[in-house]
């Protein structure tokens, strides 16, 4: 905004970054939502009673490596020579029509016809489907309005707002009616989706929605693996001190070389290290929040140390750094707690580095001794939701399609969705697909955000890449804690949460830099309790105790 | 600016030389209203259609300020959204510090604005006017101007990348064994550094009003000034900127009318590093404790007190420019 | 000849480019260096860093690489592939078109709405001092985003490119300016074209708007640029990806490109390195307006001789 001309409404400019992925916990909330309707239909006892949908995994392709119960991702090193059908017959009779909504984290494709690729999928489903695509910094302000305008798309890709299960009871449709026990079993491929990951969908004792699953894994500590062998480091450091060590090899200012990028990251590394709990500890029903513990204040003194070491970038703080683009570079040479799918992009951003190599680093605990306890992540992208109506033929169509796009990995179907039609949108490669130019641009519709198979670990020409990554995560899953919050819903979280923690964290963040006190940790919780930390224990409490402790 | 041999009042309509209707007394005040409104039919209609859009697309969609009055929720409709009064504006006497922090922050960089940043321009522009060459004054123009198109997500990156601590001139200084040149993420230099981007971003632009003044300047007034003996510093001062006091004027006021909005979108991007003490401002505070959270009612609240402080302001410039003897934005 | 033709004939009126006139002295030598250091250090401090995004717009990911992923200065191995993926697509230049005739179409109506409506409250009318403060009111106040978003959609403009032109035709701080401007002009003007008979409409076309040609272009630039930077009202109100404005569709490219994406990447041929490719998006968006403002420049940077009016 200029001061010189015309003043423009300020709240109404948008930010890069200020999205993020939108992750969301179903459940229940006791205390007073401001439009209690549904204060006393969201409990957890109407939501333990809710019949789940049955597990049937789809089982005719097997994985190189199999995937485990506790969460390991099934992984494949090439694309299986056999394709078979998941769907039998078309969802739609290609004379209806499907409106949606999703976030893009890519530039925008062309409608179809231009999209061969979006014509070809609505031939495959039968329907035309219209689907709108926000850009994922925008999707808040989008939903927002679209909410407000009740002119709903048919399919919408959620985000927890306040007040979250009225919205839902509002306006959107429960689905206990179709996908409820056995019924799922009319979408087979609905049914792959195993049952943890459905409690994120359900509300006001019923399900509202359908979850774009994630693995459990969460995030990997990916590491330059050429930078740390070059200087003969070990790719795991064990222990706190062998940490710092290898952290300073890493670092040369006058080269711009640093060990840590963004200050998230060792933050999350040594919480591991330091055996922080993963979001809020339970004992037997009691909570308390990672911020209150005392590992979490190790962390932080270690955290002082090693800012004034000089082992971390020094534009750390700043949420808009390209940390990626600097990992790419060799200016970091640790990207700890990065988002797992990221994977892909590193080894395609920089493939034509012959330097490169991508590795991932294990967590220790402090002494070194054994592994730390691994946080696992809430294993849901986002929920889909179909909105309100009465046409029972229309929803059952938009089921099927959303099982169509639901295709497990390996199908006929799936090829298509994620790499489009073959010879146009990608190339058999040594028998893996790898998207053309025309590919790249037209497949990248957000179809995968309004439903999607579980994840399966598979790096195009690249088999390696699937041992590596199936054996970090068979190392690391079996040590993981969850976070006891995840199935629950806080109003007072969806509300108050994002100005607490900012205003939490923005303190701590200056306890980093050396400008206050550690003491000052006491204050900066008070705050924190006052400002809405309390409300969101009791409330999650209260869950859990009705639960029986979990 | 005007000339200044304006020997009648300004605003005065054309009907001067004819009979006004003022001096025709018959009738009701309602029929007298209709009678100038025949009269000056052509002119309201030339006018009107700017009118109705603006009525319809910004004034209607005004009344939806009625949320800050209310515990508003996008899926409920505003009528049916509780009416909770006053509560929204809360903020205001809670004493919350944090407020009151971002309160002050945005009075400082205000001033500061009003002081350094929004003279800039006018020198600027009087600088790029006292060049002889039209093609060189046009093409430095252009260059200056360049930065207003970026957005701040680009000046903001572009500065870390020359300026930031890992940035072109500091890798620069530490591979010469330098001392550091630190600007970025020190909270004490915030205010400056914003003031410096504010500066860089758009002085080039906010010549082009100026200029455009000065280009209505008649130049014989110039050539009377020489002849009586003016240098070029005299005839600054007794042409060049009387010609220009309205606009300035002008612009200031508005200016005032906006005067708690200080840059949301450039400051937001770097509260990072320096800490929310240092940056936060009235725009910031209320996205970061009321937006992220979804809390429609308290942004409309705050939207309107800002806006109603702005209307005191400007009431209150205006009264003062009248009474410098300035037209200011209205007249009496 | 009438006074309004005198006006006309003035209006065309130019001071001779790069001389001095007559009654201007020699300039002072040290005036000049300062003048020069001032006007130096302002335009190199603009130019570095726009030197800067043209090269690293032409890197690729090795320089990039070597600069530890930051801006460059040079570059020995220019490479266009960022330009080849951003306007390769046929997406973005789709996009320019319809930005271009928004700009155009939504440029012309905003001035001629806003110079209606400035002519009108600039002269003492029925009606002109309650609309002036309506229009005072409207820079002050600021609709919020859902009301907006209810008004766009009650008059059926979503997906629509009337939703990009319509809400934002008329700016209430353009309207006072212009206003301003026009209360600057003779007032002789004025009344001699009433003792000739003129309509308030004639005035306008044949008087005002000749002699206005500065302000004219300083608004429609302001507005030519608002309506081809604008992105936010495309984004909530055009739901169709294929009738989006260029600004939208180049924001989607930078902004997505940094957040914590790389969700759901498949494998592909080569994607041009990110940086150089926000850096070719900010050049394509600017070179239009660099094109067109040289036209508009010489209507208010050179002086315009009203002589004829004193005469």
């Amino acid at each position: 905004m200029s001061i010189f001309t015309k003043p423009r409404l300020s709240r109404r400019t948008l930010l890069a970054g200020a999205g993020g992925a939108a992750v969301i916990a179903g459940g229940a909330s006791l205390t007073g939502c401001s439009n209690g309707s549904t204060a006393k239909t969201n409990t957890v006892a109407k939501n333990q009673a809710v019949k789940l949908p049955s597990y049937i995994p789809f089982t005719k392709i097997k994985p190189d490596l199999a995937g485990t119960e506790q969460g390991v991702d099934p992984a494949f090193r090439n694309w299986p020579t056999d394709n078979p059908k998941s769907v039998e017959e078309k969802p739609g009779t290609g004379k209806e029509t499907i409106s949606a909504m999703a976030n893009i984290y890519y530039a925008v494709p062309p409608g179809p016809p231009k999209n061969t690729f979006w014509a070809g999928l609505n031939k495959r489903l039968g329907v035309d489907l219209k689907l709108q695509m926000v850009g994922n910094a925008d999707y808040t302000q989008k939903f927002a309005t679209t909410i407000a305008g009740s002119d709903l798309p048919d399919i919408m890709q959620m985000q927890t707002v306040a007040n979250f299960p009225s919205l839902l009871d509002k306006r959107f449709t429960a689905l206990d009616e179709y996908l409820g026990g056995d019924a799922v079993k009319d979408y087979p491929n609905l049914a792959n989706i195993p049952e943890t990951t459905w409690k994120s969908a359900i509300f006001n004792g019923k399900i509202y929605g359908i979850p774009i699953p994630r693995g459990r894994i969460g995030n990997y500590n990916f590491i330059r693996q050429d930078l740390f062998e070059a200087k003969g480091l070990s790719i795991a450091p064990k222990g706190y001190d062998e940490l710092v060590e290898t952290a300073k090899a890493l670092t040369d200012p006058k080269k711009r070389r640093w060990a840590f990028g963004l200050i998230n990251q060792p933050r999350q590394l040594l919480g591991r290290m330091n055996d922080e709990p993963n979001g809020w500890r339970n004992d037997g029903g009691k909570l308390t929040n990672t911020y209150e513990t005392d590992e979490y204040k190790q962390t932080i003194t270690d955290l002082i140390k090693m800012w004034k070491s000089g082992v971390i970038h020094p534009d750390a703080f700043d949420d808009s750094q390209p940390f990626k683009q600097l990992f790419n570079a060799g200016t970091v040479a640790i990207n700890a707690a990065d988002g797992y799918p990221g994977w892909i992009q590193y080894q395609q951003d920089n493939a034509s580095n012959p330097k490169f190599k991508l590795g991932l680093m294990p967590a220790y605990n402090r002494d070194g001794s054994e592994l730390a306890h691994w946080a696992y992540g809430t294993g849901v992208y986002s929920i889909t939701s179909i909105k309100k109506q009465d046409n029972a033929d229309h929803l059952k169509l938009i089921l099927r399609v959303l099982n169509w796009l639901a295709s497990p990995f390996g199908t006929e179907e799936y090829l298509f969705r994620l790499f489009g039609e073959e010879g146009t949108d990608h190339k058999m490669t040594n028998g893996d697909p790898v998207l053309t130019k025309t590919g790249q641009t037209n497949t990248v519709i957000p179809i995968r955000y309004l439903a999607d198979a579980p994840y399966t670990i598979y790096v195009p020409g690249r088999p390696e890449d699937a041992d590596t990554q199936h054996k970090y995560q068979a190392l690391e899953i079996p040590t993981g804690i969850a976070n006891p919050t995840i199935g629950l819903f806080s109003n007072a979280s969806a509300t108050k949460n994002a100005t607490i923690d900012k205003n939490f964290n923005d303190g701590i963040n200056q306890i980093i830099q050396g400008r206050k006190p550690i003491s000052e940790l006491d204050s900066l919780l008070k705050a924190w309790r006052s400002g809405g930390g309390d409300q969101m224990r009791k409330e999650y409490q209260d869950q859990l105790q009705k639960n029986g402790g979990s | 600016m005007g000339q200044t041999s304006v020997t009648r009042p300004v605003g005065e309509a054309v009907t001067e030389t004819r009979p006004t209707e003022s001096d025709d007394v018959r009738g009701s005040k309602f029929t007298r209203s209709l009678r100038r409104l025949s009269r000056d039919k052509l002119l309201v209609g030339i006018g009107l259609p700017g009118a109705l859009v603006l009525i319809l697309f910004q004034y209607l969609p005004l009344l939806g300020n009625v949320i800050a009055f209310q515990d508003y929720q996008p899926y409920l409709g505003i009528t049916e959204a509780p009416f909770i009064g006053l509560q929204n504006f809360s903020f205001l006497w809670d004493g919350n510090p944090a407020f009151l922090n971002a309160l002050v922050n945005t009075l400082i960089l205000t001033i500061i604005q009003t002081v350094l940043v929004f003279p800039v321009p006018l020198f600027l522009a009087l600088l790029l006017n006292s060049l002889a060459g039209e093609r060189l004054k046009r093409l430095l123009q252009s260059i200056l101007y360049l930065p207003h198109f970026l957005s701040w997500v680009i000046v903001v990156a572009l500065f870390q990348q020359m300026l930031g601590n890992a940035g072109m001139l500091n890798t620069f200084l530490i591979q010469h064994g330098l001392p550091q040149f630190h600007v970025i993420g020190v909270p004490d230099l915030f205010k400056a550094l914003i003031t410096t981007q504010a500066i860089w971003k758009d002085a080039g632009w906010g010549t082009i009003i100026f200029l455009a003044a000065l280009s209505q300047v008649d130049q014989q007034l110039y050539e009377a000034a020489a002849v009586d003996g003016a240098g070029p510093w005299k005839r600054l001062w007794h042409v060049t900127l009387p010609q220009l006091k309205g606009m300035f004027i002008l612009l200031l006021i508005l200016r005032l009318g906006n005067s708690l909005s200080v840059g949301f979108e450039q400051i937001i991007l770097q509260q990072g590093p320096v800490g929310l003490e240092a940056s936060e401002v009235l725009d910031t505070w209320v996205y970061n404790n009321g937006i992220i959270g979804g809390n429609w009612g308290m942004s409309a609240a705050a939207g309107l007190v800002k806006s109603v402080v702005g209307v005191f302001l400007v009431i209150g410039a205006n009264k003062l420019a009248h009474v410098f003897g300035e037209r200011g934005v209205y007249e009496k | 000849m009438t006074t309004l033709e005198a006006a006309e004939a003035q209006s065309g009126g130019r001071r001779k480019s790069g001389k001095r006139p007559p009654w201007m002295e020699s300039p002072n030598p040290l005036t000049q260096i300062v003048k020069a250091i001032a006007l130096g250090i302002s335009v190199l401090l603009v130019i570095i860093p726009f030197w800067s995004v043209l090269a690293t717009s032409l890197a690729s990911q090795q320089r990039i690489n070597e600069s530890a992923g930051g801006m460059i200065m040079w570059t020995n191995k220019p490479s266009f592939a960022a330009y080849k993926a951003v306007l390769g697509g046929g997406v973005v230049t789709r996009a320019m078109v319809i930005s271009i005739l928004i700009t155009v179409v939504g440029t012309l109506l905003s001035l001629a709405t806003t110079a209606g409506l400035a002519y009108w409250l600039s002269r003492k009318s029925f009606g002109s001092k309650p609309v002036l403060m309506l229009v005072l009111g409207a820079v002050l106040f600021s609709p919020g985003l859902i009301p907006s978003y209810l008004v766009v959609k009650q008059f059926g403009l979503l997906d629509s490119w009337w939703s990009l032109i319509l809400p934002v035709m008329v700016n209430a701080f353009n309207v006072i300016v212009m206003r301003a401007f026009f209360q600057e002009l003779p007032q002789e003007l004025f009344e001699s074209a009433a003792i000739d008979g003129a309509s308030s409409l004639t005035i306008l076309t044949k008087i005002v708007l000749p002699l206005s040609k500065a302000v004219l272009a300083v608004i429609g630039l302001f507005y030519a640029v608002a309506y081809w930077n604008a992105f936010f009202n495309a984004l909530l109100y055009i739901q169709t990806t294929d009738k989006w404005p260029m600004a939208l569709v180049l924001r989607t490219f930078v902004v997505n490109q940094t957040t914590i994406g790389g969700d759901q990447i498949q494998a592909s041929e080569v994607i041009p390195p990110q940086l150089p490719l926000q850096m070719a998006i900010l050049v394509i968006a600017i070179v239009p307006i660099l094109i067109v403002y040289p036209f508009l420049q010489r209507h208010f940077a050179k002086g315009v001789m009203i002589g004829a009016v004193k005469g």
